[in-house]
C-alpha cells in the first residue's frame, strides 16, 4: 500500500539529507545577532525535511517491498566505495521518526539564547548525520554519516548543557568513540574478508558467506560497537548521564533517534552480514538485554531526578528493542522496529515536557521539589500522561503494539526471557505514575510555581505533533507495521538462507 | 430486530462519544449539560442493549433436549474486519455476539445508566464534575467493548483501558494523598495480574496462531486444537492448556481481586462512591470472572488441573474476604470485602464446573452490590452534612470523610432516610441469600453445584462464607439503620487509623431528638436505587430451578439448574443463624465510642482481621522492600562500579597519556629538538662556508675535484 506516487527521476533520499545541509549553510551566512532569523530558518527547513520524510514514507510501496528510491554514484571506485542510497520498510519509518523529532526538537530550541548560530548549525548537522545513516546502503558512507551524527553531540552537550555537562559530554563521547573503533574493526574485517573489495551492503549481504569461525569472532565487535550506542548493558551508563546533561532538543534527538542508530546498525549491518555469528551469540544478547530491561526499570524507580528517571527508562526500553532483535524472527524484528519508532517519539515527548516545559521554568528536576504543576500547566500534564501511557504499553498508544510484538517474538525463541522481561511492565507503570503524581498532582510546595511563564506556541505545537503521532500509530498501527513486517520478513529470510547455505 | 444486532457497535460507541465530546469541547466546563449528555447517551445504549438481548433471545435455536457438558451457545452475529494486515497472517478485530454477551451488555448498560444518574446527584457542585462524567463514560465504553470483543487481544486492550479508568477514578480526589496512593496501588497490583494474562495470550497465540473466540478451525476453541494443547506438555511438565489457563487466570486474580492480589480493592474505596459501585462492584471486577467464563473451553481442555486451582483460589478468597469484613467499621470497606468474597464465590463456581451458576451470580451480584454501594453513597452524602461531622471538615477533610463512613457514627437512619433504608434492605436481603431475593437463587445454584458434584470442601467453605456474609451484613445493617443516631457525638477517624475522641460537644444528644427529622433525599439518587432494587428483588426469576423458570439457561444453552431442598434448607438456616448473631452483636454499638464485642473478647483475632490479616504489611515488608533494595543496590552498582570503572579507565588512560607525553616530551620531542638543533648547527656550519668570495669557492671546487679524483682512482 502506498498513498503517493512519487516521480522516480527525483533523488528523494539525497534531497532529504540535503534539506538540512541547506539551512546549515544559510545559517552560517546569517550574522549571529539575527537570532530570530536563524531560528526561523532552522525550524522551517526541519519542517521541510519532515515533509520530505512523510512523502518518502507514504511513497514507499510496501506491497512491492525491498529497497526502493535507490541512488548510486561512484565515489572512490578504487576502494569499492560508492554513494549508494536506498530504503526498505525498516529505514522508512526511521526517516519519518527523525523528521518528526528534529522538527519537534527545533521547536523546542527557541529558548536557546547563547551562541544561537553555532547551536543551530550543530543541531542540524546532527540530524543530517542521522538521515545519512538511515539512507546509506554503502558501509563506508554509513560510517561517515554515523561519525557526523555522533561528533556534534560533544560540543552540544559541553557548551549548552546543564548538570555536570563536561563530564557527561566526555563520557558519552568516549563510549561512542570506543563503539566506533569496534565498528571500524568489523568493517575492515568484512571488507578484507569478503574478497569482493566493496562496501556495498546489498552485495555483501547477498553474496558473501563468511566462514563460521570468522562470523563468530567478528560479529562480537561489530554488534557491540553499534550496541554501545543503543545503550546495551553494561555499556549503558553514558546514556542517562548524557541525557541529563544535554539541552532539551539534544536529549530529544539523542534518546529519540540517535540510540536507534545503534539498534539499526545492529540489525542492518552486524546481524545481516554475519547471520551465523548472530545465531551463535543471540543467547548472550538476550541475556544482556534482559538485564537492560529489568535493571533499567528498577533503577528508574529509585531516581529522584526526573531526567535521570527518563534516561534509565530509555535504557529499559532500548533493552526491549534489542531483545526483539535477539528473537531474530519476523514478529520480534517488527516489534523491535516499532519500538524504536514508538520509544523515539515517546521519549522525545518526555524530554520536551520535562526539559523544556518543566525544568526551564522551575529550574529543578528533583521530584521532591516539584509538585502541583497540573494546575499551572495542564497541557504539560496531559502530554506527560500520553507519553507515560505509551511507555507503560497502554492499548491505544504506539508503545502497546511494539511491546506486544516483541513479547510474541521473544516467546517463540526464548520463552523464559519473555517471562523475566515482563517483570519490567509493572515496574514501568510504578515509576511513571509515581513521577506523574509527584510532579503534576501532588500538593504544590513552591509558591513561585503559581506564576510560571506561559507555554509558548512552539512548545504547544511540538508536543502536540509528538502526542498525535503516538495516538495515530496506537489506533492504527498497520500504518507502520505493514511495511516493517514485510521488510522484516525479507531480512529474516535472507538470514535464514545464508545460515542454511553455510551449514550445508 | 436484526437492526439491533447489525448496529451493536453503537453500544460501546455512544459512551465513547460522550467521553470525546466532554473532554474535547467546551462542554468540559458546562457541568450540568455534560452530565446530562453522558446520561442520555448511556441510556440510549442501555435501550439498544435490551433490544439486542431481545433480538438474540428470539434467534436462539433451542437444541433438542438438555445439553450435557459445557458448550457456548451459537453466536448470533460475528463481525470482523482487518486491523493489522501483516504479511501472511491478518490480525482481525471485531464483535462476537452470543447470548452471554447480550446478557452482559444489558446488565452493564443498565447498572451504568443507574449509576450515571446517581452521580448527577452525588457529584452535584463538584468543581470537576464534567471530568468525572467523561471518565465514567470512557470506562463504560471500554467495559462494553471488552464484552463485545471477538478475540482475546481486543478483550485485553479494553481490559487495560478499564484499568486506566479505574486508576483515574480512584485517584479522582487526587489532592488527598490517600487517594493517590490507593490509585497507584490498584493500578500496579492489577498490572501484575495483567502481565501474567499477557504472557498467557502470547503463549496461546504462539500455539494457535490466532486469538479469535470460536469453535471453528483456526480459532482458539477449535476441538482438535484444544485436544492438542490438553495433551501435549511443556518443559514445566504441565500441559499447554493448564499453563495457558493459569496464566490467563492471573489476569482474573488481579482484576477480580482474588487472594493474594485482593489488597487493592478495599483501598480503591477512596474513589467517589458511584465509582465504587460501577467499577469496583458491578462491572470491572466482574470482568475477571467473565474472562474465565469467556475462555472456559481452555480451562476444560486439560481435564481439571487448572480448574482445581481456580476452585482453590476462589474458595479461599470467599472465606478470607468474608472474615475480614467482620472486623471493619467503614461502610464501604465492609462492602468491598463483601465484593471480594462474592467474586470468590463466582470463581469457585467456575472451578467446580458451574459456569452457568457463576454467570448467573455475576448478574445478580452486579445489581444488588451496585444497589448496596449506591445506598451507602446516599448515606455518606447525608452523613457529611451532619453538623458534628461537618465541623471536623474544617480542620481535617479526610478525617471528616472517614468519620462519615464509619458505621459506629450512624444508627437510626431508618426513619431519617426511609427510601434509602428500604432499597438498601432489598440489596441486603439479596446478598445474604434470603428467599426469594435474587442472591438466594444464584448462590443456591453455586452451592448446589458444589454439593451435587461432591466438592465437599468447597461446599463447606462456601457455606461458612455465606454464614459470615449474613453475619457481617446484619451487623452493618443494624448499626446503620436501627437504634439511636450516634453521629451527634461522632468518633473521629483520622488518616493514621488511630482514633481520637471529640470532646465536650455542645451539640444535642441523640436522646434529646425523640422525633427524628427526615433528611432530604435527592430524587436523582433515589430513582437509581429503586431501579436497582427492583432488579435485586426480581433478577432471580431469570433462572429459577423449576420447570418453566429456566429462561437464562435456555438462552445460554446450558443445563438447567437442579433444585436440592437440603441445600436450600441448609443455606437458609445458616443465613438465619448469621442474621440472628449479627443482630444481637450489633446491639453493642450503643454510642459512637463503644468497642466492638469481638474486640473485647478476642482482641488479637479482632486486630488481625481489622488489619486485614496483615497481608499489606507482609507485602510491604517482603516484595516492596525487596524490589526497593534491589533497585538501590543496582543503582549503587551503576554509579559506583560502572561509573567508577569508567572513571578508573579514564584515569588509567590519562596516566598512560602522561607517560606517553613524557616519552614524547623527553625522547621524541627533545630528540627531534636535538635533531633540529643539529640540523640548524650543521646548516650554520655550512652557512659559514658560504662566504661569497670567489677564491673560496674556487678553492672548494678544487678540493672537490681532488676528492672526487681520489675516490675515482681508489674505488674503481
Amino acid at each position: 500500500m502506498h498513498l503517493i506516487m512519487l516521480p522516480t527521476n527525483v533523488p528523494w533520499l539525497s534531497l532529504l539529507w540535503l534539506s538540512l545541509v541547506v539551512p546549515v549553510l544559510t545559517i552560517i551566512c546569517i550574522p549571529s545577532e539575527h537570532k530570530q532569523a536563524i531560528r526561523w530558518v532552522g525550524t522551517i527547513f526541519a519542517g521541510l525535511s519532515l515533509v520530505l520524510a512523510l512523502a518518502i514514507f507514504f511513497g514507499y510501496d510496501s506491497a512491492r517491498g525491498g529497497y526502493q528510491f535507490l541512488e548510486q554514484l561512484d565515489w572512490i571506485p578504487q576502494l569499492g566505495i560508492s554513494y549508494l542510497l536506498g530504503v526498505d520498510g525498516i529505514n522508512t519509518p526511521m526517516l519519518l521518526l527523525n523528521g518528526i523529532v528534529i522538527f519537534a526538537g527545533a521547536l523546542m530550541s527557541w529558548n536557546i539564547n547563547e551562541r544561537v548560530k553555532e547551536y543551530w548549525v550543530l543541531l542540524l548537522l546532527l540530524a543530517v548525520g542521522v538521515y545519512g545513516v538511515f539512507v546509506a546502503l554503502d558501509l563506508f558512507l554509513l560510517f561517515v554519516f554515523y561519525e557526523l551524527a555522533v561528533l556534534p553531540m560533544y560540543i552540544l552537550i559541553g557548551v549548552w548543557g546543564s548538570t555536570r555537562k563536561e563530564y557527561g559530554a566526555m563520557k558519552l563521547t568516549l563510549y561512542l568513540m570506543g563503539g566506533s573503533a569496534l565498528i571500524l574493526i568489523g568493517m575492515l574485517a568484512v571488507y578484507l574478508g569478503s574478497g569482493l573489495r566493496t562496501f556495498d551492503l546489498l552485495i555483501l549481504a547477498e553474496n558473501v558467506n563468511f566462514a563460521r569461525q570468522f562470523q563468530s569472532l567478528f560479529f562480537l565487535p561489530f554488534f557491540t560497537g553499534f550496541a554501545v550506542l543503543a545503550g546495551m548493558f553494561p555499556f549503558h551508563t553514558w546514556s542517562p548521564t548524557g541525557h541529563v546533561a544535554a539541552p532539551t532538543a539534544v536529549s530529544m534527538l539523542h534518546a529519540g533517534v540517535l540510540m536507534k542508530l545503534g539498534a539499526y546498525g545492529c540489525l542492518r549491518v552486524a546481524m545481516m552480514l554475519m547471520p551465523q555469528g548472530a545465531a551463535d551469540w543471540l543467547w548472550a544478547i538476550a541475556a544482556l538485554t534482559l538485564i537492560n530491561v529489568v535493571y533499567g526499570a528498577l533503577i528508574a524507580l529509585t531516581q529522584r531526578d526526573l531526567k535521570f528517571m527518563i534516561g534509565y527508562s530509555s535504557v529499559s526500553h532500548m533493552g526491549l528493542v534489542l531483545i526483539g532483535l535477539a528473537s531474530a524472527n519476523e514478529t520480534g524484528l517488527t516489534g523491535a522496529v516499532l519500538q524504536m519508532f514508538a520509544h523515539g517519539v515517546m521519549t522525545a515527548l518526555f524530554f520536551a515536557v520535562v526539559g523544556r516545559m518543566v525544568y526551564d521554568r522551575t529550574h529543578t528536576r528533583m521530584l521532591p521539589e516539584l509538585g502541583g504543576l497540573a494546575k499551572v500547566m495542564p497541557f504539560a500534564a496531559w502530554m506527560f500522561v500520553i507519553a507515560g501511557l505509551s511507555s507503560m504499553g497502554m492499548p491505544g498508544l504506539a508503545g502497546f503494539w511494539a511491546e506486544l510484538n516483541i513479547f510474541l517474538g521473544v516467546w517463540e525463541r526464548f520463552p523464559i526471557v519473555a517471562v523475566l522481561a515482563a517483570i519490567s511492565i509493572p515496574i514501568t507503570a510504578a515509576y511513571i505514575l509515581r513521577a506523574l503524581y509527584q510532579v503534576f498532582f501532588s500538593e504544590a510546595n513552591n509558591e513561585a510555581y503559581a506564576h510560571l511563564p506561559k507555554l509558548t506556541w512552539q512548545e504547544y505545537s511540538g508536543a502536540l505533533l509528538l502526542a498525535a503521532v503516538l495516538i495515530i500509530v496506537g489506533l492504527y498501527p498497520a500504518l507502520l507495521s505493514d511495511m516493517i513486517h514485510s521488510s522484516a520478513a525479507e531480512v529474516v529470510q535472507t538470514m535464514r538462507a545464508a545460515t542454511l547455505a553455510l551449514n550445508q | 430486530m436484526t437492526l439491533f444486532l447489525q448496529h451493536a457497535w453503537l453500544i460501546p460507541s455512544l459512551p465513547l462519544v460522550s467521553f470525546l465530546l466532554i473532554s474535547c469541547t467546551p462542554l468540559r466546563r458546562k457541568h450540568i449539560q455534560a452530565a446530562w449528555l453522558a446520561i442520555a447517551l448511556i441510556a440510549i445504549s442501555a435501550l439498544w442493549a435490551i433490544g439486542l438481548l431481545v433480538a438474540v433471545a428470539s434467534q436462539v435455536v433451542q437444541r433438542p433436549g438438555e445439553p450435557s457438558g459445557f458448550a457456548f451457545a451459537e453466536p448470533a452475529l460475528i463481525q470482523r474486519f482487518d486491523w493489522l494486515p501483516t504479511g501472511s497472517s491478518t490480525m482481525q478485530m471485531g464483535f462476537y455476539i452470543d447470548p452471554i454477551v447480550a446478557v452482559m451488555l444489558a446488565m452493564v448498560t443498565i447498572t451504568s445508566s443507574a449509576i450515571h444518574l446517581f452521580s448527577l446527584g452525588y457529584m452535584a457542585g463538584h468543581p470537576r464534575q464534567a471530568r468525572f462524567f467523561s471518565f465514567i463514560s470512557l470506562f463504560s465504553a471500554a467495559m462494553l467493548l471488552m464484552t463485545l470483543a471477538d478475540n482475546l487481544l481486543l478483550f485485553f486492550m479494553a481490559w487495560e483501558i478499564m484499568g486506566l479508568c479505574s486508576y483515574l477514578l480512584i485517584g479522582f480526589l487526587y489532592t488527598r494523598p490517600q487517594a493517590a496512593q490507593a490509585a497507584l496501588k490498584a493500578f500496579i497490583t492489577t498490572r501484575i495480574g495483567d502481565v501474567l494474562m499477557l504472557l498467557g495470550m502470547v503463549y496461546l497465540y504462539t500455539l494457535a496462531g490466532s486469538l479469535a473466540f470460536g469453535y471453528r478451525q483456526g480459532e482458539i476453541f477449535a476441538p482438535d486444537f484444544l485436544q492438542q494443547i490438553g495433551t501435549e506438555t511443556n518443559r514445566l511438565g504441565l500441559s499447554h492448556a493448564t499453563t495457558i489457563a493459569l496464566l490467563l487466570f492471573g489476569g482474573t486474580i488481579g482484576k477480580s481481586a482474588q487472594f493474594p492480589l485482593h489488597v487493592w480493592l478495599p483501598d480503591a474505596m477512596e474513589g467517589p462512591t458511584p465509582v465504587s459501585a460501577l467499577i469496583h462492584a458491578a462491572t470491572m471486577v466482574a470482568a475477571g470472572v467473565f474472562l474465565v467464563g469467556r475462555t472456559y473451553p481452555i480451562f476444560l481442555a486439560d481435564g481439571g488441573t487448572a480448574l482445581a486451582w481456580v476452585t482453590f483460589i476462589g474458595a479461599l478468597t470467599a472465606i478470607v474476604g468474608a472474615s475480614i469484613a467482620v472486623a471493619q467499621f467503614d461502610i464501604k470497606r465492609i462492602l468491598a470485602y463483601s465484593t471480594i468474597s462474592q467474586l470468590g464465590f463466582m470463581v469457585a463456581a467456575l472451578g467446580i464446573g458451574g459456569w452457568m451458576a457463576a454467570m448467573f451470580h455475576l448478574l445478580t451480584h452486579a445489581f444488588f452490590k451496585a444497589l448496596l454501594f449506591l445506598g451507602s453513597g446516599s448515606i455518606i452524602h447525608a452523613m457529611e452534612t451532619v453538623p458534628a461531622i461537618h465541623r471536623i471538615h474544617h480542620h481535617d477533610e479526610y478525617a471528616a470523610q472517614q468519620s462519615a463512613q464509619d458505621i459506629r457514627n450512624m444508627g437510626g437512619l431508618r426513619s431519617r432516610m426511609p427510601w434509602t433504608f428500604w432499597c438498601y434492605t432489598m440489596g441486603y436481603l439479596a446478598l445474604i441469600g434470603i428467599v426469594p431475593f435474587s442472591g438466594f437463587w444464584s448462590k443456591d445454584e453455586i452451592l448446589t453445584d458444589a454439593f451435587v458434584h461432591q466438592h465437599w470442601l468447597s461446599y463447606a467453605i462456601l457455606s461458612a462464607a455465606a454464614l459470615l456474609t449474613a453475619f457481617y451484613m446484619t451487623r452493618q445493617w443494624r448499626a446503620t439503620f436501627f437504634g439511636a443516631f450516634r453521629g451527634d457525638k461522632p468518633r473521629v477517624v483520622t488518616a493514621s487509623e488511630s482514633e481520637s475522641h471529640m470532646h465536650e460537644h455542645e451539640g444535642a444528644h441523640a436522646e434529646s431528638d425523640p422525633a427524628p427529622q427526615r433528611w432530604p433525599e435527592d430524587w436523582r439518587m433515589i430513582a437509581p436505587l429503586v431501579l436497582l432494587a427492583s432488579f435485586a428483588v426480581t433478577a432471580g426469576a431469570f433462572n429459577l430451578p423449576f420447570a418453566g423458570g429456566h429462561w437464562l439457561s435456555d438462552l445460554l444453552g446450558q443445563e438447567h439448574a437442579s433444585f436440592n431442598l437440603l441445600v436450600a434448607a441448609i443455606a437458609l438456616i445458616l443465613a438465619g443463624i448469621g442474621v440472628w448473631l449479627g443482630w444481637s452483636y450489633a446491639t453493642a454499638f450503643s454510642d459512637a465510642h463503644s468497642s466492638d464485642p469481638l474486640e473485647v473478647r478476642a482482641p488479637s483475632l479482632f486486630q488481625s482481621l481489622n488489619q486485614r490479616l496483615y497481608v499489606d504489611q507482609f507485602y510491604r515488608a517482603s516484595i516492596v522492600r525487596l524490589a526497593h533494595s534491589l533497585a538501590t543496590l543496582w543503582r549503587w552498582i551503576d554509579t559506583r562500579i560502572f561509573d567508577r570503572t569508567l572513571d578508573g579507565l579514564g584515569d588509567l588512560t590519562l596516566r598512560f597519556a602522561h607517560v606517553n607525553a613524557s616519552i614524547d616530551d623527553r625522547v621524541l620531542n627533545d630528540g627531534s629538538d636535538a635533531l633540529a638543533n643539529g640540523t640548524v648547527a650543521s646548516g650554520d656550519l655550512i652557512r659559514r662556508s658560504e662566504t661569497g668570495k670567489i677564491h673560496d669557492y674556487l678553492a672548494m671546487i678544487f678540493a672537490g675535484v681532488v676528492i672526487l679524483g681520489v675516490i675515482y682512482l681508489y674505488l674503481f
